[in-house]
């Protein structure tokens, strides 16, 4: 499924980030509107400032008025040159800043919207692509959308105004110079045009420049870079690159020189013109000397106007093309949380939790890594069914890619099956508000999560005014990080990582693991999950876990998926899969009655321990 | 070594600064300034060319010189001016080639050092602390482009000032000539204006940079920084962690710390104080800017009506006279912002001209077919920079040859530390390690590392093909590294459409390139080490992300991995040491037991033994 954004007009664009200025950063818009008028006169000064200069001089002006003109207009230019351009950095400063709101914004969307957007290949495209209309700096979007509007108006005012200072000394002549500016359009077009046939393929060899870059200074990788000598590799793959970029950039500025000189033959043209123009109707006495200046700055300035109304408009088609994508996904519909017609306050615990009938596949590729791995559309589950009882402790096992983290999250609620159904006690989920279903689970996901923030916003997951300290501390303790908190001095208020406080601490991966852990029991949810909580940890640590984990759970439905089959011995039921499909379940004894593919799991990696224990 | 940009430093640190940027940049292209520099004279010459003819034709207006004579004067001038435009152009684009490549390379010459750098080195908070202040530093503006542009501007700029003055010396000479006071008044008026000018820019522009280059202080940090930029580009953030965000309900703990700063009363302050900031130092060059072009024509055209001087005199004179100004005022604008940006490279140099400390050896490693090497560890302890425990503590050692030794211990016993100090990424604080009875710092750190194949915890692959990363080389046996694929239990994958030889790894650099799991990148590293070919194998948890059928896939294939070689296995699951002779049991950095799994349960209160039982225990057979 390709996802295409809905194009918008340059206009519609231009409305939605005056829309965004006006509620975030209402000066931004003030500033452009100054800078507009002022930019539209500038040019004008610096052409009636020659001419009044040499007015006077050919009338021989007295010096009372000479100074009575020239000092108020140079007074006039100060301000208003001053004006323009300070207003116009400072314009700078306010938009650009709010590109780090934007991306607070975007990053913020990607939470609101259903999880399983977040996974989609199609959608991160989406979300990228968004990212960079945000991320470029000055060729972000967002920055374009703001210089372009108001260079373009800018330009079309001063096109006006020169029209008229032009027009009113010949209209043939105006016309003439607009077919000029036209030839100089269509050349600047092709320009573009190949300037832009390229520009996938240099941003294509800088990514791939920056990807080699990256690899060459990797902290981690470095020791591999060293032990396997592969800073020949990386060196050669290196050279290629820059070799590449090169092949492309002599491409680039060849044709650039070749534009550049058609557009200088064109001027000569026009600047020949325009002298032979003016001299004749000097010569017939027409115009003075001041007004040969004032017209030829006009004639020669014309032109410039176009281009820039040209190259303005090509800024904001592109910059266009990239907000699509970013309202796009800014579109995106939230996922709808609250509505439902019960709440599970009135659940009755433990849980029931019962799959029926589920049958789930991804809509395309990219989604899970693990259990989807050739992408494209794979059935993970077809027709499951599964109950787990009030209270019981499950245990779900199988090999890497047979769907125990697909099974997880649909579990708790982050994709929905597409057919069959999901039971909690009984009753479907869906009728539910998903707030409230994702309320029922405390988690421990395998990809560890940890805030940069303060400790007790991490075990809490919530802000510092919010959070339960009593409570925190119960979770640390049972988690077993107290006495090295303790030890060490570590609050609530310590800082995770060094990020944001100098003071802040470096967990190491197992006390991050227990983190994670005071998390989940923090939030004592009525139904646990554990996956692959132990991965990190040393076998006394590990053992500790499994020997908590009854005390964890008490009272809770819970599920445990891991590798190491130890685990399978505290749950009342192990649930084995493979491609999607329950192939065994019982307890550990059952299952090892049935001397199928868990007992020959369970073979495999209790053989040594059990020689070790008989011999 | 100053590091804040914002802090003053003496002119002598500037100079040097910029010597040493230059001598790194006519290294990478000796002769781009030269050739920039022909392009900028053709520019300076141009406009005064444009602006005689200019002068020219309003006296020949004024004088009804002959219309066609005329004509013919501004036909060749503007056939010259093409000409030169033409010559301009040709040079110019290829040097926009010259500095595009030459930008390319420099920017790379940081991630080259560190191919060769000690490893120490790059481990340290020294060099993370340099990386993190060249990223700083290269924050804001265009790295070393900057030092290009500015280059080329002050080139332009100081031509600029030779033409005006070559061709506007009579101006100067004129506008005193005149002996008015008023001329005089005007020209010290614009004094006053420029030098106010100059001062309110360098006023507003230190003002910026505190914005820009200036740390936050540490009570404001809990107000001001935000994580939108790294949770949003996935940097401390992965996609997937949106399942906790949601399972917990974090939204509210996000917003607050990804755009909960910007309503803050802190940031908006700092917000209109950087804008004025910004609005302050370009208006006052601006201002600047105006005062040149309105006070040059008032002087000029002052003295050319006390003169009786013509309009072309006023027009060539007032351009003189702008051009002259403007490019001196503009001139000392560049230069500050081009030591600053010298400045910024500092760290960068700093970083290139970073010296080794380890030991360089010289010593060829003899090569034995036989693979007769022994390796001893004496007496070695060493230290984390910046720890204060040792990771190994008077660590003693022996490997014989052929021998398949486990490494079992606890979290952050120095099982990691022991594998990292014999591949010489590090060396001893005291002690030795001795190969066939030499030290190991006396052998060529190259060819010394050429004895191991290594599948590091923390092991990387890295995007590009899939052949490449197994041979850790551009050219590789293709037959060979299938075979090591396969031995690595690869062959399942390698098997399926869209995968070969040539694919590239993840889509980081080619888009058609693979997504590999977690279990498959090990199998990957697992087969590079195989290729290698090496008498010394060491394995740091090569199994933790498999699961247990793959996991035994592994070990069955092991022996035959493994051959006649040397293994060093470090694992947590301790029944991953089935096929080890012998098994070290370190903890706390020291070695506390040695010998085989069967003679280390004998010893009841070792460490072995409660480790064992704490994993045992659930694999026993069921009652």
């Amino acid at each position: 499924m390709k996802f295409v954004p809905k194009h918008y007009s340059i206009i519609s664009d231009i409305i939605y980030f005056i829309k965004y200025f006006h509620k975030h950063e209402p000066v931004v818009l003030l500033l452009c509107g100054v800078e507009i008028i002022l930019g539209a006169a500038t040019p004008l000064a610096g052409i009636y400032l020659p001419k009044a200069a040499i007015d006077l001089a050919v009338q021989g002006a007295s010096v009372q008025k000479t100074v009575m003109v020239l000092v108020p207009f140079t007074l006039l230019i100060m301000a208003v040159y001053t004006l323009k351009t300070a207003v116009s950095s400072g314009k700078y400063n306010y938009y650009n800043s709010q590109r780090d709101q934007l991306m607070g914004i975007l990053f913020l969307k990607s939470l609101k919207v259903p999880y399983k957007y977040t996974e989609s290949g199609e959608m991160k495209k989406v979300y990228w692509k968004a990212y960079d209309a945000i991320s470029m700096g000055d060729w972000s979007a967002l920055s374009r959308m703001v210089t372009g509007t108001t260079n373009i108006t800018i330009n079309i005012l001063c096109f006006l105004l020169y029209s008229t200072v032009i027009g009113t000394l010949d209209t043939w002549l105006l016309l003439v110079l607009d077919v000029l500016a036209i030839a100089s359009y269509l050349l600047d077009l092709c320009q573009i045009r190949y300037e832009e046939s390229l520009r996938d393929e240099i941003a294509e060899s800088n990514k791939k420049y920056y990807c080699v870059l990256n690899s060459m200074g990797h902290t981690k990788g470095a020791k591999d870079i060293r032990i396997f000598g592969m800073n020949h590799w990386l060196a050669g793959l290196r050279d290629m690159v820059i070799e590449k970029q090169r092949g492309i950039n002599q491409k680039l500025y060849r044709k650039r020189s070749f534009f550049e000189k058609a557009g200088f033959l064109l001027g000569t043209a026009r600047d020949m013109g325009a002298y032979t123009f003016l001299l004749h109707q000097a010569f017939k006495g027409e115009i003075d000397a001041g007004g040969f200046v004032l017209y030829f700055g006009a004639i020669t300035g014309f032109s410039g106007f176009i281009t820039s109304i040209m190259n303005s408009l090509s800024e904001l088609r592109s910059a266009a093309n990239a907000t699509d994508y970013w309202r796009a996904y800014m579109e995106l519909p939230d996922e709808d949380t609250s509505s439902g017609k019960r709440h599970t306050s009135e659940l009755a615990m433990p849980l029931k939790i019962e799959f029926k009938n589920v049958s789930f596949a991804y809509q395309d590729a990219g989604e899970d890594i693990e259990d989807n791995i050739d992408g494209e559309k794979k059935t993970v589950f077809k027709d499951l069914n599964l109950e787990i009882k009030a209270g019981e402790k499950i245990a779900l096992v199988g090999v890497n890619g047979a769907g125990k983290t697909t099974f997880v999250k649909l579990l708790c609620g982050m994709y929905d099956p597409d057919a069959g159904e999901i039971l909690i006690n009984g009753i479907n989920r869906n009728e539910f508000p998903r707030k409230e279903i994702y309320g029922l689970f405390s988690a421990v996901f395998q990809e560890q999560f940890v805030v940069p923030c303060t400790l007790g916003e991490n075990i809490a997951m919530d802000k510092m005014d919010n959070i339960d300290e009593e409570r925190v501390w119960e979770a640390v303790s049972k988690a077993g990080l107290k006495e090295l908190f303790n030890n060490k001095n570590i609050t609530l208020k310590t800082y995770m990582g060094k990020a944001i406080m100098k003071d802040g601490i470096n967990l190491s991966g197992g006390q991050q693991q227990r983190l994670l852990l005071a998390r989940a029991l923090y939030k004592d949810a009525p139904v646990l999950v554990l996956d692959e909580p132990t991965a990190a940890l040393d076998p006394v640590a590990e053992s500790e876990v499994y020997n908590n984990y009854n005390k964890y759970s008490k009272g809770k439905t819970a599920l445990f998926i891991s590798h190491r089959l130890a685990s399978t011995r505290f749950s009342d039921r192990i649930i084995m899969i493979e491609n999607g499909k329950i192939i065994e379940e019982g307890s550990h004894n059952e299952l090892m009655g049935l001397n199928g593919k868990y007992a020959e799991m369970f073979h495999i990696q209790s053989n040594y321990y059990e020689k070790g224990a008989e011999g | 070594m100053n590091t804040d940009l914002t802090t003053k430093i003496p002119l002598k640190e500037h100079i040097k600064n910029i010597k040493r940027i230059m001598k790194i940049i006519t290294d990478i292209d000796k002769w781009y300034f030269f050739f920039t520099g022909i392009v900028h004279i053709i520019n300076v010459v141009i406009p005064y060319i444009q602006l005689v003819l200019s002068a020219y034709i309003l006296d020949s207006i004024i004088a009804k010189k002959d219309f066609k004579e005329v004509i013919l004067v501004i036909a060749c001038t503007l056939l010259v001016i093409l000409v030169l435009s033409f010559v301009a152009s040709s040079i110019w684009n290829r040097m926009e080639v010259r500095r595009e490549k030459a930008f390319s390379l420099y920017t790379c010459m940081t991630q080259t050092r560190m191919l060769d750098m000690d490893f120490s080195k790059i481990d340290s908070p020294e060099i993370k602390e340099l990386r993190d202040r060249i990223r700083q530093d290269n924050n804001w503006g265009a790295g070393i482009n900057s030092l290009f542009w500015q280059g080329n501007s002050i080139l332009f700029g100081f031509f600029n000032i030779i033409g005006a003055v070559i061709v506007g010396l009579p101006v100067i000479n004129f506008m005193f000539a005149s002996g008015k006071y008023y001329v005089i008044i005007v020209l010290v008026a614009l004094a006053v204006i420029l030098i106010i000018a100059m001062k309110t820019g360098i006023y507003f522009k230190k003002k910026t940079y505190q914005f820009m280059f200036g740390k936050i202080k540490e009570e404001d940090k809990e107000d001001l920084i935000t994580f939108a930029w790294d949770f949003a580009s996935g940097n401390g953030y992965n996609y997937k962690n949106g399942k906790d965000i949601r399972i917990y309900g974090s939204y509210g703990l996000m917003e607050r710390w990804c755009t909960g700063a910007f309503k803050n009363k802190k940031h908006r302050s700092r917000l209109k104080d950087s804008s004025a900031g910004w609005a302050g130092k370009y208006g006052a060059i601006s201002l600047a800017d105006g005062a040149i072009e309105g006070c040059a024509y008032l002087a000029v055209t002052l003295a050319a009506i006390a003169a009786k001087a013509g309009a072309g005199d006023i027009i060539r004179l007032a351009g003189c006279f702008r051009k002259m100004l403007s490019s001196a005022y503009m001139l000392i604008n560049d230069i500050t912002e081009f030591a600053l940006t010298a400045r910024k490279q500092a760290s960068t140099i700093e970083l290139l001209g970073m010296q080794d400390e380890m030991y360089k050896g010289k010593l060829p490693v003899e090569k034995r077919s036989d693979n007769e090497y022994q390796i001893e560890f004496k007496n070695v302890t060493f230290t984390y920079l910046g720890s204060t425990e040792p990771a190994l503590k008077d660590f003693s050692m022996k490997l014989k040859i052929g021998e398949k030794l486990a490494v079992v211990g606890m979290n952050g016993s120095g099982k990691t530390t022991m594998i990292k100090l014999l591949c010489r990424l590090y060396d001893p604080d005291e002690g030795e390690i001795l190969l066939n009875g030499v030290n190991i710092c006396k052998f060529r750190a190259d060819e010394y590392r050429q004895l191991f194949s290594v599948v590091f915890q923390d092991y990387i692959l890295f995007p590009f093909r899939l052949a490449q990363n197994v041979a850790a080389s551009i050219k590789y046996d293709e037959a060979h590294v299938k075979k090591c694929l396969e031995n690595a239990g690869f062959r399942e994958r390698l098997e399926e459409p869209g995968i070969g030889m040539e694919t590239y790894l993840y889509k980081d650099f080619d888009d058609n390139g693979v997504e590999i799991s977690g279990g498959e990148a090990q199998k990957i590293a697992i087969a590079r080490a195989v290729y290698k070919d090496a008498p010394f194998v060491l394995l740091d948890e090569p199994t933790a992300a498999l699961d247990p059928l793959a996991e035994y896939e592994i070990y069955t294939n092991f022996d035959k991995i493994i051959d006649t070689k040397t293994a060093i296995y470090i694992s947590h699951r301790l029944s991953s040491c089935q096929f080890c002779e012998k098994i070290a049991v370190f903890h706390e950095g020291r070695l506390v037991q040695y010998g085989s799994h069967d003679k280390l349960l004998e010893e009841q209160d070792g460490k072995y033994y409660e480790m064992w039982n704490a994993q045992a225990q659930y694999y026993k057979r069921a009652t």
